[in-house]
């Protein structure tokens, strides 16, 4: 009795510690301006939404979230039509080399990203893809590749072989084995894969930071980082910018509970 | 339907040897069984004659015609699958009717097609239903149905028998056996079960080590098994192998050693062959009960023969117990003989 | 060995996926190392210098500070990750009915995207504001301190970072067999045995997974850090990616950035390889 007491407290403890840092930025982006700018009250005497109304109306707020959208929306196809073929082949056509080239992958995952972004931005720059959401959605389909590519063939080891050999034997083409069958089998975790590369290109943002240098190709993260203020700091609109770029991925989240914990896991324990 | 050929088909993973200059040729309409123990590679022949695994070396032809170069869909071959590998995201119908959309079949004519195949293998009223609601027995039906509904040039069956309980698997047999005396499409089946092969083939190839240790007709396999591993591999329980050293003259001169000297033979003697008679008996060997195992209408027992451990058969083994003593008679013809160092069959 | 062994079919399948791989990873990585061997200025032309650059990288006060503040957050980080982690996947092991709702709340860190979070905590370790100053009972600046910040930026990491360590090995913990507990427990085994000497070991493999895992993310570390603090006070938060993006982007030298990255490549490898070996045994 004591010990299901103590794990309820401790359960409590940790939803708490989890929450609260988001909790108190959201009490934030509601507050009058009047009452951020001493402490206490803790909680707000009435919600205002007047910050949010300056982060659409003031700043160029609304294209940010497009871009960052769009950037997103684009590299997770492309990580997932690519990686998926790949994932596939490696699963289950077994060719020579397989463990050397899901070990090159993955070291290639381990990149730290400030030791190319020099030359993607030489690179970038040399084919004209500078301050353009098609290079930034390119760049950030190369690095969400390696994860794709690795959780991919992970999902497609666990669709029976069996599946795979019937296709082609009931007179499947390659391509028709994989689009007819494997596919609609590892939606799972196609979902699962779709879903940590989205969060990963939407919270991108040293590329985004150097690859682009105006509101043309510039991401949520970067408005955020960069958010303007002329004499003091303005809380109330950093904290309804930071509401409005977290809510996609906390609905997100919860929603597909299940398929990002298979996401975050696979590989690392399956594996 | 077609003969299907291997010629000098060589094939490795790592370590392991799959087929090593492997040659087999199947008649047209034939049914055709692989047997051998679990984990030698046999599944892995039907994925090279499918076209799922290319062959290190040498040939492999449908009907004749070389396919070694041809790809898995335009093979014309059908499988079915221990795992029964339906497509779960389908319908019974949508499985069945898989192979004849590849085919560019549509609309009523592929309904007809379906409806049919259903009806023939009682599977109407399940149409509707996902593979994951069906019972083991009927996957399988689905599974044949789907390999059957094209009429392929070759069925190849992996195991299809070993996730089903021993009831079902009976009666699954028996369709399968039906199946093929209604359509005699030629079929490569491959089992680890001896009892199943017996039961189904026209022709055994018992395999190890990647190479046919003996290719023959059921009854050939049983009465004149080529070495020791087919003997102690067809019929059960095993063939008893023991050295003909341990026969008394009399009884070697009825195992018509003629000559040979006895160190150099095992001799070979099924336990259905091998008689368990009270003490005292004349011309039989003598050997000490061990274990009692009654099968119904008579007992095997089990028995420790100067020093090597026996099967035997006994009409009644009531008045015997461990511990007893007994004296193994045989006849004459039922001994097999077989080279003490290479295995080899001799003689005959 | 022939060409039929080497499964073109497949080698056309991962071509797309490998050709992108090469354009933008593993092409900049080549280039970045020829980068680092040249003087390459704004405005200037190229100029080969060799190894001068990791000649003065040697005698560079301020790397080895950034290198050391990077070693110490990703040491003490990590550690915190793994000891909360781990509490935390057993509390969720034993959630029941709230599992859901936990498992959500637990997320809510992960879902955050990094620069937000350091907005989040900019603002509770806000000196006269901040949220955190105010339970303390007196005005900290945490942020102003160079002890402080650097530990400011720990904690913001931890809370970053801890939900993916503890649905990592809750992911472990639900692969322990029951009966294995089950049988620890016949066998007259208390919760502490048990735990010590049969959960703990089976988790392992896993613990050590997100180990890696992390530390290769923290020895990158950029964003989190830059945001909330800029590297400041005094560079007291610069880490190495900080230092390299400041030197390539803020003085624009590509040269000796180049080379700093370089230097970052070099960790990093250090860490993969350890990584790539321990995972082949689960891939074969």
């Amino acid at each position: 009795m004591i010990r299901r007491l103590g794990t309820w407290l401790g359960l409590a403890a940790a939803c708490a510690w989890s929450l609260a840092p988001f909790a108190w930025q959201v009490l934030t982006s509601v507050k009058p301006q009047a009452e951020l700018e001493s402490l206490p009250p803790l909680l707000p005497s009435t919600i205002t939404l007047v910050h949010y109304e300056a982060v659409f109306a003031g700043h160029p707020f609304a294209h940010l979230l497009l871009n960052s959208f769009a950037v997103a929306a684009c590299a997770t196809a492309l990580a997932l039509a690519l990686g998926s073929l790949a994932g596939f082949a490696l699963a289950k056509l077994r060719p020579p080399g397989r463990a050397a080239t899901l070990a090159a992958v993955v070291v290639l995952s381990m990149l730290p990203p400030v030791a190319t972004v020099s030359p993607l931005f030489l690179l970038a720059g040399a084919a004209g893809l500078r301050d353009t959401l098609t290079g930034l959605a390119l760049v950030y389909a190369g690095f969400a590749l390696p994860l794709a590519v690795w959780l991919m063939a992970q999902f497609f080891r666990s669709v029976p072989d069996d599946l795979y050999i019937a296709a082609r034997v009931d007179g499947c083409s390659l391509l028709g084995a994989f689009g007819k069958v494997m596919l609609p089998l590892a939606v799972p975790g196609l979902t699962a894969t779709g879903l940590l590369v989205f969060v990963f290109c939407w919270n991108e943002f040293l590329f985004a930071l150097t690859l682009t240098s105006s509101t043309a190709a510039r991401t949520v993260p970067v408005g955020i980082a960069l958010f303007p203020g002329i004499h003091e700091v303005p809380w109330g609109e950093i904290a309804a910018a930071s509401v409005v770029a977290t809510a996609p991925l906390v609905l997100l989240a919860a929603v597909f509970q299940r398929r990002v914990l298979d996401g975050l896991t696979a590989g690392a324990v399956k594996g | 339907m077609a003969a299907v050929a291997f010629e000098r088909i060589a094939k490795r993973f790592g370590p392991t040897v799959v087929a090593d200059d492997l040659t087999l040729r199947i008649a047209d309409g034939e049914f055709f069984v692989l047997l051998g123990p679990s984990g030698c590679g046999k599944s892995t022949l039907l994925h090279l004659l499918a076209g799922i695994e290319p062959a290190d070396r040498g040939v492999m032809r449908i009907g004749g015609v070389d396919v070694s170069a041809v790809p898995p869909q335009q093979r014309d071959v059908a499988m079915v699958f221990q795992s029964y590998a339906l497509y779960p995201h389908l319908d019974v119908f949508e499985n069945l009717a898989f192979p004849l959309r590849n085919r560019g079949l549509s609309g009523r004519a592929l309904r007809a097609e379906v409806e049919r195949m259903a009806g023939t293998l009682g599977l109407g009223a399940l149409l509707a239903k996902r593979p994951r609601d069906l019972s083991g027995g009927q996957r399988q039906r689905v599974a044949l149905g789907r390999a059957l509904i094209r009429r392929p040039a070759a069925f190849l069956m992996d195991e299809p028998l070993s996730n089903l309980d021993a009831a079902l698997r009976l009666e699954i047999r028996e369709e399968i056996k039906r199946v093929h005396q209604t359509h005699r499409i030629t079929t490569l089946y491959v089992t680890h079960d001896q009892e199943e092969a017996m039961a189904l083939a026209d022709r055994i190839a018992v395999l190890r080590g990647g190479s046919i240790a003996q290719c023959d007709a059921p009854e050939a396999l049983y009465a004149r098994p080529a070495d020791t591993f087919v003997a102690r591999f067809v019929g059960t329980p095993p063939m008893n192998l023991l050295p003909a050293a341990l026969l008394a003259p009399p009884e070697a001169a009825a195992a018509r050693l003629q000559g040979r000297d006895p160190a150099s033979v095992t001799l070979g003697l099924r336990p259905q062959d091998l008689e368990a008679r009270d003490a005292g008996a004349a011309g039989a060997l003598e050997a000490r009960v061990l274990l009692l195992e009654p099968a119904g209408g008579f007992t095997w027992l089990v028995a420790d023969l100067a020093g090597t451990r026996v099967k035997a058969r006994r009409a009644d083994g009531a008045r015997l117990a461990p511990g007893d003593t007994t004296r193994l008679a045989f006849a004459a013809g039922s001994v097999h003989l077989f080279d003490a160092a290479s295995g080899r069959r001799l003689e005959r | 060995m022939s060409a039929r062994r080497l499964r073109p079919d497949a080698w056309a399948l991962m071509a797309p996926a490998l050709l992108v791989l090469a354009a933008v990873t593993a092409l900049p990585t080549g280039y970045v190392v020829w980068l680092s061997l040249n003087e390459r200025a704004l405005f200037r032309a190229e100029d080969f210098v060799g190894l001068g650059h990791y000649l003065r990288l040697a005698g560079d006060a301020r790397f080895w500070n950034a290198l050391g503040n990077t070693l110490y957050f990703a040491a003490v980080s990590v550690a915190l990750e793994l000891a909360l982690g781990l509490a935390i996947a057993l509390l969720l092991a034993r959630a029941g009915r709230a599992r859901a709702f936990a498992y959500g709340a637990v997320l809510v860190p992960w879902a955050v995207p990094t620069v937000v979070s350091a907005r989040i905590w900019e603002w509770i370790y806000n000196p006269e504001l901040g949220v955190l100053g105010y339970l303390a009972g007196t005005p900290v600046n945490w942020l102003g301190d160079p002890v402080l910040a650097l530990h400011a930026a720990i904690a913001m990491d931890v809370w970053k970072s801890t939900p993916f360590v503890a649905l990592l090995l809750l992911a472990g913990l639900q692969g322990v067999p029951r009966d294995l507990l089950r049988a620890a427990a016949v066998d007259g085994a208390g919760a502490w045995t048990t735990f010590r000497r049969i959960t703990l070991p089976m988790l392992a493999p896993v613990i050590l997974v997100a180990a890696v895992f992390r530390t290769i993310d923290a020895l990158r570390v950029f964003d989190a850090v830059y945001v909330l603090t800029g590297g400041g006070p005094a560079n007291a938060t610069e880490t190495l990616s900080i230092y390299a993006y400041r030197v390539l982007f803020q003085m624009l030298d590509f040269g000796y950035g180049s080379a700093l990255a370089v230097a970052m490549l070099a960790i990093a490898g250090i860490a993969a390889l350890a990584y790539a070996r321990l995972l082949r045994g689960g891939m074969e």
